[in-house]
């Protein structure tokens, strides 16, 4: 027994799995990878030193039997799927297998959201304000004292409501009475209650994070932050490490709250708190992540710390294999950005573009960093997440990190499905995400009717190629020369094209 | 001569252009798959990327990326390969048929209800036309390439045509 080799199992797939894979074979772990029915072509399975098949990803008992009979010391859950499921790490745990994460109860303590605020009230971590009160039995000193504890501009909602009734935007105390009496009386109205809610109306939100890691004995520190105000519907699209235009105030005070909750709940392993700053730079606790996060390679590219080696060495030292000691950090170096190339179509409502894939052609040099789950000849159906693969980059100065990502995202060519990456490529080139000044709304504003279209140039040369018999997959000619024929040209509607838009 | 392209999402009909441009252009496929393409009057050189299989094409150039699907091309004056190409783009499944054979429908009338990926897709006519003939049931399952019906749009086409020369 003093001797069995440590072996760990990643309960997840595609490029996360690969990823940490490749963590496990730098700190000497053996390992095994699961996959669902449908998903046996995918990268991550052919990584693994074990692999075995289970009912779903979701399926929590059918892993935690197959790690128990591969004799299974540690299992990495990724994100997403049980990533944050506490019925999954407890399960884990009670078969005697670490669970690369927090505990159970922590994740019950903070993964749900008004848990996790209330939390984050007890210790002084800033929410977002608000306030309740009865309209029909409030003065309107009262009123006005709700108002100005949550602060301006406040937004006005009815208790019972919904459809905008009640709702009201309130930017001055001067127009406090008018709106709120209002407000009441349509409350009365519509839903027979008068109960209000004030709630701190916070424009051009930016999405800002820290990460986080614990020991889980009460020690913690915290790995700066991250902006990923680049979201479309919440999912985030474009994320960078450090955030820029934040000032110091604000920095100390998101890393100072941060590290409040870190220590109040013992956190053990990766971490994120989520907040929502506002143009003022006050944040707000939003909620936590308790798992590591899709965009963790950015703040392991301005710190140098694997994040994944740390989860490794946390579980080596609680099995009795060294001591764990957390690393130290003085400040971020550089910049770093990452981008999620999906399959998926930006110009048709993001629908999943599916098919097989027939060509790769991934960036590499100085800065750059991939993390992918695909593979030439792998299908990409419906049944799973559809990223495909994850492009970091990395320089001195934002300003050169922005400009490697075009570089980068000009290199990538995926072939056979289509993909979001002339999204990502036209966001790297947006003037205001040069700048760093963007917030939650800006993909929705800017990009919402995203459809690239070739220019007639860009057309009329693919035509050309097309006529001489090139780009057809599986046709191994090279040095195409250009014998264009008249039949050729008059099936081609490469040509066709072209010359409309000339 | 007319021909269809559909890119972003959005159905292009173009009229017949020259094939000039291959004739000044030579292409170099190197190893790995990129295109070189070099101009021999102006010495220009651009680099891109280009694989078609069937009617679907992928392609990157000038750091731009695009993919797609060529339809197939309308003969001059008209003709039986109608513009409205009803084929199904994913695997799904027909939930409703709301049209029957023989049926003039205008522009934009929902013709069938697709289901795919979880979401329900309405199939409408890009013109008036009439329905010639309904190749799908309800129910059925669908593969990509299959042709759900065939539509008849001439006399719209070219009409939208003849406004488009004047």
């Amino acid at each position: 027994m003093a001797q069995s080799p440590m072996k760990l199992m990643v309960a997840n797939r595609s490029e996360i799995a690969c990823r940490i894979f490749q963590a496990a074979f730098e700190m000497g772990l053996k390992t095994v990878a699961i996959y669902a029915p449908g998903d046996e072509g995918a990268r991550h399975v052919t990584m693994a030193d074990e692999i075995a098949e289970i009912p779903s990803y979701l399926d929590a008992k059918a892993i935690v039997e197959v790690a128990k009979k591969l004799k299974v010391t540690m299992i990495h859950p990724g994100y997403g799927f049980l990533s944050e499921r506490s019925h999954f790490a407890k399960m884990v745990e009670e078969a005697g297998i670490q669970f690369l994460g927090p505990r159970a109860e922590t994740m019950d303590a903070m993964g749900g959201k008004i848990a996790a605020k209330e939390i984050a009230e007890k210790i002084g971590v800033p929410t977002v304000p608000w306030a309740k009160l009865d309209f029909a039995k409030s003065s309107m000193a009262d009123i006005e004292k709700a108002a100005k504890s949550v602060g301006f501009p406040i937004l006005i909602k009815a208790h019972a409501g919904g459809g905008g009734k009640g709702m009201r935007r309130v930017d001055r105390i001067e127009d406090l009475k008018e709106q709120a009496e209002s407000a009441g009386r349509e409350a009365v109205n519509a839903f027979g209650d008068g109960t209000l809610f004030f709630e701190r109306l916070i424009e051009n939100p930016r999405h800002i994070e820290v990460q986080v890691f614990g020991d889980g004995a009460g020690h913690g520190i915290h790995l700066f932050e991250r902006e990923c105000s680049l979201q479309r519907r919440h999912q985030k699209v474009w994320e960078e490490a450090p955030a820029p235009h934040l000032s110091d105030v604000t920095r100390k005070g998101l890393y100072e709250s941060a590290l409040k909750l870190v220590e109040y709940t013992k956190y053990r392993s990766a971490g994120t708190i989520e907040y929502l700053v506002d143009s003022k730079g006050e944040f707000f606790f939003i909620e936590m992540n308790t798992r590591l996060q899709v965009e963790h390679p950015v703040t392991e590219a301005v710190t140098g710390v694997d994040l994944v080696h740390e989860q490794m060495k946390l579980s080596l030292a609680a099995l009795g294999k060294g001591s764990y000691e957390l690393p130290k950090l003085d400040r971020p170096h550089g910049h770093a950005i990452e981008v999620r190339v999906y399959a998926e179509d930006p110009s048709q409502g993001f629908i999943p573009c599916t098919g097989t894939v027939n060509h790769l052609i991934w960036p590499s040099g100085p800065g750059i960093r991939l993390d992918r789950g695909v593979e030439v000849g792998q299908v990409m159906g419906t049944s799973f997440d559809s990223m495909c693969a994850k492009v970091i980059t990395s320089a001195p100065s934002r300003e050169m990190a922005v400009k490697r990502m075009q570089f980068a995202l000009q290199e990538t060519v995926i072939s056979g499905i289509g993909t979001n990456i002339e999204y990502l490529a036209e966001i790297a080139r947006h003037p205001k995400v040069i700048d760093g000044k963007v917030s939650t709304h800006f993909l929705d504003q800017e990009f919402g009717d995203f459809a690239p279209m070739p220019d007639a140039f860009e057309f009329e040369l693919m035509s050309a190629y097309d006529s001489v018999g090139g780009g057809a997959v599986g046709n191994a000619a090279s040095n195409t020369s250009n014998s264009a024929t008249p039949s050729q040209v008059t099936t081609n509607l490469w040509s066709a094209v072209a010359g409309v838009l000339k | 001569m007319k021909y269809q392209a559909k890119l972003s999402g959005k159905k292009q009909e173009w009229t017949d252009a020259s094939p000039e441009m291959a004739k000044d252009w030579n292409f170099e496929k190197r190893p790995g798959g990129w295109v070189i393409a070099t101009n021999e009057k102006t010495q220009e050189r651009v680099r891109f990327y280009y694989a078609r299989a069937k009617q679907q094409f992928w392609a990157k150039i000038k750091g731009q990326d695009f993919y797609g699907e060529r339809l197939p091309v309308t003969r001059a004056g008209g003709g039986n390969d109608s513009a409205s190409d009803f084929t199904a783009q994913f695997p799904g499944k027909v939930r409703k048929i709301m049209v029957v054979d023989g049926q003039s429908v205008s522009e934009n009338t929902p013709l069938l209800m697709i289901e795919a990926m979880k979401m329900e897709f309405a199939i409408k006519a890009s013109n008036a036309g009439t329905v010639k003939k309904v190749l799908v049931t309800e129910g059925q399952q669908l593969t990509p390439g299959q042709k759900l019906l065939d539509f008849d749009d001439t006399a719209a086409r070219s009409e939208k045509a003849a406004d488009a020369k004047k």
